[in-house]
């Protein structure tokens, strides 16, 4: 059975809802206050009146609450008109529905999201693995921190929803893109005990410095492992940018993928999109 | 600031790498750490670097090869080198030690040091470093390391400042675009600009110093970038941008951009009356706490991509946009045994991904019929008629389809992935078509639709689209989603149309029965298109081509494309006849004369 959490529906909105839901599926209502628990939910639904306001910063808290799990945040609206669903896309959001759109449509679009994602393929696994291992054992060496793989999920874009991020660009013979992510209370974390320092005292340039380095030292690390293998690049120079709502591209005959850590109950995630360019389109 | 401005420590040894660089910025240098000679060239091409202090074994190289290599490398070369020997190497093999030190002086190599314990080589390194560098480079260093709370003045330098110069505070927002690398574009609003720079609020976190490229879009889809280098940064708005003040390089482009962003907000003009005038010299309102000059609220600062599965948003198509998002839906998913793995395009009756077969261990096309369609149980027919008929079609030239299935109320099939290109991408770059290759595609083709209506099935749907080339040169036609089996009564129909109008026959326009002529005719305009460089027929809409097609006098290719001989010419004409009974009646006759051209 799959579990959604119905957020600010209104009785009249719940049974168009209602129209919609594939089997198998329960969902639970509720009205949105700052602490609601959604991690045990395959996805969420968001019902946004006529007026707008505030609705991005819920999509916001709803998607930060989410920690970087991929489970889909779908906003309904009940408007004819077509809407801009971009800034809401960009707040979080995984798609816009209306109610003024064909019910089978929307049962679709929601069937589909509800799918269990895939697993990586034994290829995917073959360059996933090495940008584990790093990841993992940089923040050990460099910080003295202990990072757990928690699992992995697939895009076609890179969507950034993390305070901080270090991303950089891949070329040569695989091209790409990189980023790594994290909420701001873990990237101070992981600075201060890289730079031997107190997290009072991480300012914007400490924060850069950082962010650069894991970045820099994630890629530099695993390129060396690729050495001789398709999969090889070479890297640019890493781009820390601050706030969430990022995207990075769109890709076609490609995939990112979204490597999700723990370190003490804090999630962070990098993003890996990597292509040979020899591989087959 | 020093354009130097780190010393690049290089060392194998993360314990030395961590206490010595903490030794260091303790004493107000800013330090760069790199284990190996890889790590230090990715710092040495980021990062501005006073002088370099390196292991004699790194974990990659040895020392000395790294100084060899820098000392090579004209953008480098002028940098200080200094290196550390380990006292272990110097009491193991003092004479080899002390022969490799006097060759890295002859490098040019400027100092070294016996690294024995690391508190020592702390002090000893910043007794030696003062001596190398500048008296002022760790003054202008420490700046670097000041929380930006310490230096909420360091703002822009105001008009009074620098070269009179006005600076201009948008009334609205004023967009441009901040990249480190001139790859990856990061945008941003102006809060204030001057002849010599721009401040802006961005969610780039950059570096005092660090060179930063700026472009700003202007009129005729054209950009224009310049170089700059960053002279103020804070974190606003916590934790959701930055901003970033930033100085140009003398350059025509940042001159273009100042120009163009000051016209854009009409303050040329403006500024020639006094009133404004005034008011740009006057002191800017300021955010008591932070020295930052008040900015428009509310702005938005992210970047939007056109998503190309939403691409027919902006056809003004709402099914297809549905289409699309249903399809989008299931990236990264899986169906059955089979994972969707990448999004590849869709067309008007199926998405197709780059699909893996979990049992078989292979990668297969995953096309997905059109939910709406599926739904609809002729269409659903429709469907499973084209595999019942694609199936049976087991050629090399032809796509194989392997399964077909469906999850909840997913239909799907399973096929062969082609690898490679379709001919319609290939002719977007003519350059890479011989005319032998495009006779040898043009056979080819024409073969595999013998076979093909040697089982009485019509394509209905030729077009280099669906023509694709795989990666080992084999050409392979596609998607017989719309094609019928041509049993004589001409009863069958798909009930929605024809295929792509440029290359669409026009019994097929009308409406009429089909047969193996059609598709002779579609084939002739996909080459004919291939030969000339453009379709037979063009038009600003579907009516207008489909009107030509059914109406107007084809262009001899040869008056197109004077390089292909007159018998190919008649060939392409005499298939695109508008009369179906004066085409080729057959591929065989077709295959014999393009042989003949060939000869």
């Amino acid at each position: 059975m799959k579990k959604i959490l119905g957020i600010d529906f209104s009785p009249k909105a719940e049974i168009a809802l209602l129209k919609m839901m594939v089997k198998d599926a329960y969902i639970q209502y509720e009205k949105f206050h700052d602490d609601l628990d959604i991690r045990d939910n395959d996805m969420i639904i968001l019902w946004m009146e006529d007026r707008h306001e505030q609705i991005d910063q819920k999509i916001c808290k709803l998607r930060y609450a989410c920690k970087f799990q991929n489970i889909p945040i779908i906003l309904m609206h009940e408007q004819n008109r077509d809407i801009a669903s971009q800034p809401f896309i960009i707040a979080g959001a995984t798609e816009v529905l209306s109610f003024a759109d064909s019910a089978a449509a929307c049962r679709n679009i929601i069937n589909g999201y509800l799918i269990p994602g895939r697993e990586p393929l034994p290829e995917e696994k073959e360059y996933l693995d090495p940008f584990i291992r790093n990841t993992r054992h940089i923040l050990k060496t460099m910080a003295g921190i202990d990072a757990e793989f928690k699992k992995v999920y697939f895009s076609n874009t890179i969507r950034i929803f993390g305070d901080v991020s270090g991303i950089m660009g891949l070329s040569g013979i695989s091209e790409g893109t990189l980023a790594v992510t994290f909420y701001w209370d873990l990237a101070k974390t992981i600075i201060a005990k890289m730079m031997s320092t107190e997290e009072d005292l991480i300012d914007a340039e400490l924060i850069h410095d950082g962010v650069s380095e894991i970045i820099n030292m994630i890629s530099g690390t695993t390129k060396k492992d690729f050495v001789g293998k398709p999969y090889h690049f070479e890297i640019t120079l890493p781009s820390v940018i601050v706030g969430p709502g990022h995207q990075i591209g769109y890709f076609q005959n490609t995939t990112a993928a979204v490597l999700i850590f723990e370190v003490d109950g804090q999630s962070f995630a990098l993003h890996v999109c990597i292509k040979p360019k020899t591989a087959a389109v | 600031m020093n354009a130097k401005s780190h010393l690049l420590l290089v060392n194998r040894e993360a314990r030395f790498l961590k206490t010595v660089s903490q030794s260091l910025i303790e004493a107000g240098y800013p330090v760069l750490a790199a284990d190996s000679k890889s790590a230090a060239l990715d710092l040495l091409s980021s990062s501005s670097i006073a002088l370099v202090i390196c292991d004699s074994e790194l974990s990659d190289c040895d020392g000395y090869d790294f100084l060899a290599y820098l000392k090579n490398n004209t953008a480098s070369r002028n940098i200080p080198f200094m290196f550390l020997v380990s006292t272990r190497f110097v009491v193991d093999s003092l004479e080899e030690e002390v022969s490799k030190i006097l060759k890295a002086f002859d490098m040019g190599a400027i100092d070294f040091i016996i690294d024995s314990m690391e508190d020592d080589v702390s002090r000893v390194l910043i007794k030696r470093i003062n001596k190398i560098l500048p008296a002022d480079f760790r003054e202008e260093s420490k700046g670097l390391l000041t929380p930006p709370s310490d230096r909420s003045d360091e703002s822009m330098p105001g008009p009074a400042e620098r070269r009179d110069s006005k600076r201009i505070i948008p009334s609205h927002a004023v967009s441009v675009e901040i990249s480190r690398d001139g790859v990856l574009w990061i945008p941003g609003q102006i809060t204030n600009i001057n002849e010599q720079g721009l401040k802006m609020e961005t969610s780039l976190l950059g570096k005092l110093g660090m060179q930063v490229y700026i472009r700003v879009p202007l009129p005729g889809a054209r950009y224009v970038r310049a170089e700059c280098h960053i002279r103020h940064i804070s974190i606003i708005r916590h934790p959701s941008s930055a901003e970033i003040g930033v100085e140009a390089d003398d350059s025509i482009e940042w001159i273009e951009i100042y120009n163009y962003i000051a016209k854009l907000m009409g303050i040329v003009k403006a500024a020639e009356t006094k009133q404004i005038a005034a008011d740009a010299q006057a002191p800017l309102p300021t955010d008591a706490s932070s020295g930052i000059a008040d900015r428009p609220q509310e702005r938005k600062k992210q970047y939007v991509y056109v998503d190309p599965v939403l691409h027919a948003v902006h056809d003004g198509s709402a099914q297809k946009v549905l289409e699309n998002k249903f399809y989008r839906s299931l990236i990264g998913k899986q169906l059955g045994n089979y994972k969707a793995v990448s999004f590849i395009g869709s067309g008007s009756m199926a998405g197709v991904f780059k699909g893996w077969d979990v049992l078989l261990e292979r990668h297969v096309a995953l096309k997905v019929i059109s939910y709406k369609l599926s739904a609809i149980p002729s269409f659903r027919e429709m469907f499973i008629r084209e595999a019942r008929l694609v199936s049976r079609l087991t050629h090399p030239n032809i796509a194989q389809l392997y399964h077909i299935d469906q999850m909840d109320d997913v239909m799907y099939f399973i096929m062969e992935l082609i690898n490679g290109g379709t001919l319609a991408d290939i002719l977007k770059d003519r350059n890479k078509l011989s005319l032998a290759k495009c006779l040898e595609y043009f056979i080819t083709t024409c073969r595999t639709l013998d076979f093909v209506s040697k089982q009485n099935i019509v394509h209905r749907d030729i077009k280099p689209a669906n023509i694709m080339i795989d990666d080992r040169g084999v050409l392979k036609i596609v998607d017989f989603g719309i094609a019928v089996k041509d049993d004589g009564t001409g009863e069958e129909r798909k009930p929605d149309g024809f295929g792509s109008p440029l290359y669409a026959s026009p019994e097929c326009i009308m409406g009429r029965p089909l047969d193996l002529c059609s598709d002779i005719y579609s084939l002739g305009a996909t080459f004919y298109h291939v030969f000339a460089g453009v379709p037979p027929f063009e038009g600003d809409s579907d009516e207008i081509i489909t009107a030509k097609h059914l109406n107007e006098q084809l262009v001899p290719l040869k008056k197109r494309s004077p390089m292909v001989s007159g018998d190919l010419s008649d060939i392409i004409g005499k298939m695109m006849a508008k009369k179906p009974q004066e085409r080729y009646q057959s591929y065989r006759a077709l295959a014999n004369d393009l042989t003949e051209v060939v000869h």
